[in-house]
């Protein structure tokens, strides 16, 4: 059904003012966009391949490389689709859908983009992380699991943190320069 | 007549187990009856697997939440790695008066909830036995504390409880294992609470962990704990307290025990001619075959509102709301611990101090309200509970940032948080209170039950004062940015320490059992579950259970050998 007094999504989106080289998505921008609406066709569907590069820049933009793989390189974006499809709410697959379609359609430049202005798009999204609306909803979720992604996988336990599955009877141990924290979590 | 069996217990959890255990190395041949599915003590789905091999990383999906499991997944051991052991809400449906929410958090396995509690064991104190009488909320317990302490040493031995020994009053100690150890910050906060307040103690939380297992606990397989802290999961070491891990082997190992699972009990069978129970009717959870068992005894420990619902459900002429219910108090008198109220900060300082392990407790904080300081706001109190930690990766997809720094971060250990919630004492009164619903059934046409409960404005201001407290004693340590905690959304349930619903007491006009957790009317029915309760303290529970649990099942074999059952 129509609803023909709001705007259309493609409305919305064609409004928006991209900043920094056009990649941006300025706060007016994310907030139009929050108040869009969608038709639905993001419910029966996964993500195409712009879809997946942009959720890899994100991840990667978000837990590069360094003495460790970067969240790809492990895997993170892999579990990020096992997780759209068996974890995710429909609503939560709404939002992330749309925040991936809004990418695709309207900020055709990111994928091609230098790295130093995708990592300026990301960080711009992340400085407003805490901001309300679905796009921060977004990527508040997308960036929930990276980490999940991430630090679960056997690298990122192992390697990035200290993964000590039977540690014997609790006690306390000085933090050195080398220490890492603890990858189990209470409850897991 | 001839019985099947001498003994059936409704039940396999905290105190299911603990009556088996006792009947069977009497040498009574005992059924133990569970409504869910079978599971093995060492044959734990999740148990020692590694992050990366959970197929959702320990997420389940909202919608699946909602839809299935909309109340049980409140409870904070609910995940991934739990889900087989929690009941699908949407299989055993209960009713609540609108804006009145009762959080009722039922297992889905033998074992019950003791296989995902939080272990946290505390003796009620003699005041806590004398509370009624004292403020003349509820009955009397026909009880006092001198009657349980026997128990309490009894089943201590057996189950393993590390803590400290603290001469407190209001909490006497129990026999111990050696305590679990408190990290240097909270060591200090320990030092500068006690020095500030000469009636409030910081002590470790004694919990049903082994720290120093025993000759006896090694013999069924348990061993000391390993801080894994992966409890809810099960644990075939046997490091905590369950009864699969424990009381059911003790049990099975006499060849007394006969142990059903998926056997949900419709209702007891009452004989009018002699006044006694029968036995039970029993529907196969997986088939839908009725079937009818009889037994000397009953012991009903199917958890107080699941065994409350099984009496409400024992309708004859006689008793036409609930077997042995004549006085009418059956199903009145629920209460559950008053939460949502504390504190929490930031500790400065300790950058270079770090532990090794998951500790499987925190520390505890007596009740002090109305004990070494008074208040003329609420009758009776709470004990806090919390701790101090650093935290880890979990937490920092909450803040901001990305990249090389964001990463190197969270490869450290963040500062440390502490916090504490206080566990506050709810009254009994008549007007909270379960009974069956007109309309609503279970998948086995059993009718569900309509809870109606609420705390009342003594909660109210008990939950406000534990933020106040929480607040004070936060800062009195030096804590950083403490915030005064109240979640004015906390219903009752939710703590898990649900009791009360067909209580103790000394006049059976006005309770349901005497002081041995028997009928008034029916003598072969004990409840030995939280329903006998007939007030709540501020501990936790169930180490009481299991104390009132191993006293009556003595109780009840004497009389069994004496012909008297």
């Amino acid at each position: 059904m129509t609803n023909l007094n709001k705007p259309s999504r493609r409305t919305v989106i064609t409004g928006i003012t991209a900043l920094m080289g056009g990649l941006a998505l300025s706060d007016t921008a994310l907030a139009a966009l929050d108040t869009a609406y969608s038709n639905g066709d993001h419910l029966n569907r996964s993500f195409d391949r712009d879809q997946m590069k942009t959720i890899a820049v994100f991840m990667d933009a978000i837990l590069p490389e360094t003495e460790t793989p970067s969240a790809t390189g492990v895997g993170a974006d892999k579990f990020f689709v096992h997780a759209y499809q068996i974890i995710f709410s429909a609503k939560q697959r709404k939002i992330i859908m749309e925040f991936l379609d809004h990418m695709k359609n309207d900020h055709t430049e990111f994928l091609s983009a230098s790295h130093s202005d995708q990592i300026k798009l990301v960080k711009h999204v992340d400085d407003n992380m805490l901001n309300s609306g679905n796009t921060y909803q977004a990527y508040r979720l997308l960036k929930e699991f990276t980490l999940i992604g991430f630090y679960r996988s056997e690298v990122g336990a192992t390697e990035e943190l200290d993964y000590d599955p039977v540690p014997g009877p609790f006690h306390e141990v000085p933090l050195k320069p080398s220490s890492k924290a603890t990858a189990s979590v209470i409850f897991t | 007549m001839k019985y099947e069996f001498d003994v059936i217990v409704v039940g396999s959890g905290m105190s299911g187990g603990w009556a088996a255990k006792e009947f069977c190395e009497k040498g009574f041949k005992t059924l133990v009856l569970d409504r869910g599915h079978a599971q093995e003590h060492g044959d734990y789905k999740f148990e020692s697997r590694d992050p990366w091999d959970l197929p959702n990383a320990g997420k389940i999906n909202d919608d699946v939440k909602q839809q299935h499991y909309a109340t049980v997944s409140k409870c904070y051991a609910f995940q991934e790695q739990t889900q087989d052991f929690f009941i699908k809400d949407s299989d055993y449906p209960y009713e609540t008066p609108e804006c009145k929410t009762f959080d009722w958090i039922r297992p889905a396995s033998v074992g019950g909830k003791s296989l995902m509690w939080a272990r946290q064991s505390y003796r009620f104190s003699p005041m806590d036995f004398e509370a009624n009488k004292k403020d003349g909320f509820g009955t009397d317990w026909p009880v006092r504390y001198d009657d349980l302490a026997p128990w309490y040493d009894y089943v201590e031995k057996f189950a393993g409880i590390s803590g400290s020994k603290e001469n407190l009053p209001q909490l006497p100690d129990s026999i111990f294992q050696k305590p679990h150890v408190m990290t240097a910050p909270e060591k200090n906060l320990k030092t500068r609470v006690e020095e500030t307040y000469k009636g409030r103690k910081v002590i470790m939380g004694r919990v049903a962990q082994l720290t120093e297992p025993t000759e006896e606990q090694m013999e069924l397989g348990r061993g000391q704990c390993q801080s894994r802290n992966e409890c809810h999961r099960g644990c075939s070491w046997g490091g905590y307290f369950s009864s699969l891990a424990a009381t059911l082997p003790a049990a099975e190992r006499t060849g007394n025990m006969t142990l059903k699972a998926d056997a949900v009990v419709h209702s007891i069978i009452h004989d009018e001619a002699t006044g006694k129970a029968l036995g039970v009717r029993v529907i196969d959870a997986k088939t839908g075959e009725k079937t009818t068992i009889t037994a000397r005894v009953i012991f009903m420990c199917a958890s107080t509102l699941s065994t409350t619902q099984i009496l409400l459900n024992s309708q004859t002429e006689k008793y036409p709301t609930g077997i042995g219910n004549s006085s009418g108090v059956l199903g009145h008198y629920l209460m559950d611990h008053v939460n949502g109220g504390g504190a929490r900060g930031r500790i400065e300082g300790y950058d270079n101090v770090y532990f090794k392990g998951r500790r499987p407790t925190g520390l505890y904080i007596p009740r002090f309200r109305n004990i070494t300081e008074p208040t003329d706001k609420f009758l009776r109190g709470y004990g806090f509970q919390g701790g101090a930690g650093r935290g880890g990766w979990q937490y920092a997809h909450h803040r901001k940032g990305i990249g090389v720094d964001y990463k190197n971060s969270i490869q450290k250990p963040s500062s440390w948080g502490i916090s504490f919630y206080g566990f506050g004492e709810m009254l009994p009164r008549y007007e909270n209170a379960v009974r069956l619903s007109k309309t609503s059934v279970d998948k086995h046409g059993i009718p569900a039950l309509h809870i109606d409960c609420a705390y009342s404005d003594n909660e109210l201001k008990m939950r406000e004062d534990m933020a106040d407290t929480a607040t004070e004693i936060l800062k009195a340590a030096g804590v950083k940015d403490v915030e005064r905690q109240v979640n004015h959304d906390a219903k009752p349930g939710i703590v898990i320490h649900e009791v009360g619903t067909a209580r103790m007491g000394r006049d059976p006009a006005t309770s349901y059992l005497n002081g041995y957790n028997q009928s008034h009317e029916v003598d072969n029915l004990f409840i030995t579950d939280g329903a006998a309760f007939a007030s709540i303290a501020c501990q936790n529970p169930s180490l009481t259970f299991m104390a009132f649990t191993a006293r009556a099942a003595d109780y009840a074999s004497e009389h069994l050998k004496a012909g008297v059952l």
